[in-house]
């Protein structure tokens, strides 16, 4: 993701536009960045992201927003159903693989944590602390292969992913307005690959 | 995964309007003080918590963690939706919260944001996982369960869990954690 640092002005608008009245201590103007970037399946919403310096780790807490409405992304599907909602989720063949990226980096599944794998190499490598390849929204996995249901407008979608832990070739079903149902497929081992 | 008691299990629940509090706070604090009542290390830190008033809520968020806030006050940070998240995790994340506000009370400095302090860092890192070992070992030996060793083997630290429970070295176990450290 490339992100944009906000401006000092922008920075505390946007502080004061998420303050909880209960939760006052979580952001100060002093100790605290904020940075925003695209989305390719949104069309004008950004992700925004709010880092507080104070104490180390640092602590980030993300928006979807448009500069004036922020919606908190809380572990659930909230937000992404509230860009449903206002017409803002545009799904097409380019862009649902970083829509399946950011679902999985984003939204906590009862099946555990899905990662896409670019290969079955990589499932060793990957650990929950892996912020940063978690969000690689544009990683494309070797041989994934997509089916658009031109029907529905949904997609079908098979690729390698991490499933809670385990190595899986993964089916992942995604209706016209986001929701996605994960199925695995087989157990992958290097072998499946030669 | 998930095998949550009473009312914990249910999800979905909108948030608190104007908050980032978790809808279940009650039930997840109330559920994390059961299972850490299990263990020896969890009896010390719940007592802990109690004695000193440590104010400790939860919040919902992306996945969970725990976060200092000031001297007294942490908050837990769980999903929304509960059915993604094991309570033992969440017991365990109680558990590091309060010895992350007990830390500098035993010498454990807390680091700024400088890069002169990464050796700071580096070093309540260590002592924090190494705690968390500590309370994972214990839930291990009361219940057998290898559902918190499966997570920290997900955190990338299963090396200095088995390290710890083969009795190695401060020293070892601090040269198994800068490997990890540097592999992230």
């Amino acid at each position: 993701m490339i992100w944009h640092r906000l401006d000092r002005d922008k920075t505390i608008d946007m502080i004061g536009r998420v303050k909880s009245a209960a939760e006052a201590m979580l952001f100060t103007p002093v100790t605290s960045e904020a940075k925003c970037t695209r989305l390719p399946f949104l069309k004008s919403f950004l992700l925004y992201r709010l880092t507080n310096f104070s104490s180390l780790p640092t602590f980030s807490m993300d928006f979807i927003s448009n500069g004036d409405s922020f919606y908190y992304m809380d572990g659930a599907d909230t937000a992404i159903r509230q860009m449903v909602d206002m017409g803002e989720l545009d799904l097409n063949e380019d862009n649902i693989l970083a829509y399946l990226n950011f679902y999985y980096c984003y939204v906590r599944l009862p099946e555990g944590e899905i990662i896409l794998l670019k290969n079955v190499d990589e499932a060793p490598n990957i650990d929950l602390y892996d912020t940063e390849r978690r969000e690689l929204l544009d990683m494309v996995p070797e041989g994934v292969q997509i089916q658009r249901d031109g029907e529905s407008g949904g997609f079908q979608i098979l690729a390698p992913a991490l499933y809670d832990s385990s190595p899986m070739e993964v089916l992942m079903t995604v209706s016209k307005d986001g929701q996605v149902l994960t199925s695995p497929k087989r157990m992958l081992t290097l072998e499946n690959l030669q | 995964m998930n095998d949550v008691l009473k009312e914990f299990g249910s999800s979905g629940a909108a948030p608190t309007a104007g908050s980032y509090g978790h809808p279940l706070n009650e039930a997840i604090i109330k559920e994390s003080i059961s299972l850490l009542s299990q263990i020896p290390e969890g009896r010390r830190l719940l007592a802990l918590a109690k004695d000193r008033n440590y104010k400790l809520s939860v919040i919902s968020g992306r996945e969970p963690d725990f976060r200092y806030v000031t001297e007294d006050t942490a908050y837990i940070i769980c999903p929304l939706n509960t059915k993604a998240v094991d309570l033992d995790v969440m017991a365990l994340i109680y558990g590091l919260a309060i010895y992350e506000l007990e830390q500098p009370s035993i010498g454990i400095m807390r680091a700024a944001y400088d890069p002169s302090q990464k050796h700071i860092l580096f070093s309540q890192l260590l002592d924090i996982t190494l705690k968390m070992c500590h309370i994972i070992g214990e839930f291990e030996d009361v219940n057998n369960s290898t559902k918190l060793v499966d997570y920290i083997d997900k955190l990338g630290h299963i090396k200095l869990y088995r390290g710890y429970r083969l009795g190695k070295s401060k020293e070892e176990l601090t040269n198994i954690y800068s490997v990890i450290i540097k592999e992230v």
